[in-house]
């Protein structure tokens, strides 16, 4: 991305619709990305992006300055991704509850094939990113795939720069754990 | 540094390219000289950097801008029609019929300006009659010797002086 100008974000806050284009068309890109590696599903994802726009488009008003404006896009995607994350998982499990107690009375739920099905589709990072909670999957994210420093992490999600060692530590050791895993199933 | 130390660091500062050059070099002399480290530094290295160095960026669908957009004007028309409800409420809550409002006008500066006009003319009496008094005295003051005002006494003849004195 590059560094949008001062003049088009200050446009942007004074609703110009135009300049806010011109900030979706810069930073859609990488975004969407993010959000897709977090929630793990495209149509979500696009979800996700909608609702970061939206954000960014209702927050710019309160946009100071003191921080990059990238840190605090990559903010808003992370923190509107994970709320996504679970806001599914809420609705999931109410799903599994309901599908349960039809389970008990005779009737059979649908969730498990279609589910299996989706597994089936996943490529290997999709599978890796699925193994880990939503807070290691944001800060590995973050750091394998967009190549943020640990400062930057640290201040995209307001933790402590400790925090984001010890989330990528016991992240790649979940990861390592679920290779042997899969290697011992190949075999 | 232990082995258990160096695959900590593996994990995190050393792939990550987050080390210090002093600590960089202590590891990689312990890699050199280590074999499970360094199958540990390979098995991190296949396991976890490469399959996220190969990830796909995907360009967001064009669809996502025109709902975004969408939204937005929908968002900002609906803040001017609450803006415009708000007017409309205050209205009848404060609504008087045009006549009636007209009269109460008419009558609030009719009143205001009689009200001014009584000041002036009493402010003018009082100062004539402040006037007066002052040419009065003045006259007085000039024409009657001191002499004749004070008693035999010498003074004014007030009962505070018959009391002291």
């Amino acid at each position: 991305m590059q560094d949008i100008p001062k003049e088009t974000l200050i446009k942007a806050q004074k609703d110009d619709l135009e300049s806010f284009e011109n900030i979706y068309k810069e930073t859609s890109g990488f975004v969407y990305n993010v959000a897709f590696r977090i929630v793990n599903n495209k149509q979500d994802a696009e979800e996700v992006v909608q609702d970061v726009f939206l954000n960014i488009y209702h927050s710019l008003k309160n946009f100071r300055f003191q921080s990059s404006f990238k840190t605090w896009v990559y903010r808003i995607t992370i923190n509107c991704a994970i709320n996504h994350v679970k806001k599914i998982v809420r609705e999931k499990n109410r799903i599994k509850e309901y599908g349960n107690n039809f389970m008990q009375t005779g009737e059979t739920s649908q969730m498990p094939e279609v589910e299996k099905v989706n597994e089936g589709q996943k490529e290997i990072i999709s599978s890796l990113l699925g193994v880990l909670d939503v807070d290691q999957r944001a800060c590995i994210v973050l750091r394998n795939i967009e190549g943020l420093s640990y400062q930057e992490i640290s201040d995209t999600l307001k933790i402590n720069i400790n925090t984001v060692r010890t989330r990528l530590k016991r992240a790649r050791e979940r990861l390592l754990d679920f290779g042997k895993e899969a290697l011992k199933n190949e075999l | 540094m232990n082995c258990e130390k160096i695959k900590e660091l593996i994990l995190t500062d050393y792939i990550d390219n987050e080390i210090s050059g002093e600590k960089k070099v202590r590891l990689n002399i312990h890699l050199a000289h280590c074999l499970e480290c360094r199958e540990f530094f390979e098995m991190v290295k296949n396991t976890i950097v490469e399959p996220f160095a190969s990830a796909k960026k995907i360009d967001p669908p064009g669809f996502i801008w025109y709902r975004v957009k969408e939204a937005i004007i929908a968002k900002q028309q609906e803040r001017l029609g609450f803006v415009a409800s708000i007017f409309k409420k205050l209205r009848s809550v404060f609504y008087i019929p045009k006549p009636a409002l007209a009269m109460s006008t008419i009558m609030a500066l009719l009143f205001i300006v009689a009200l001014m006009v009584n000041l002036k003319f009493s402010n003018k009496q009082a100062l004539e009659t402040n006037r007066e008094d002052q040419a009065e005295y003045s006259t007085f003051s000039i024409e009657t010797p001191v002499n004749a005002v004070l008693n035999n006494d010498g003074g004014f003849g007030t009962l505070v002086e018959k009391y002291f004195l």
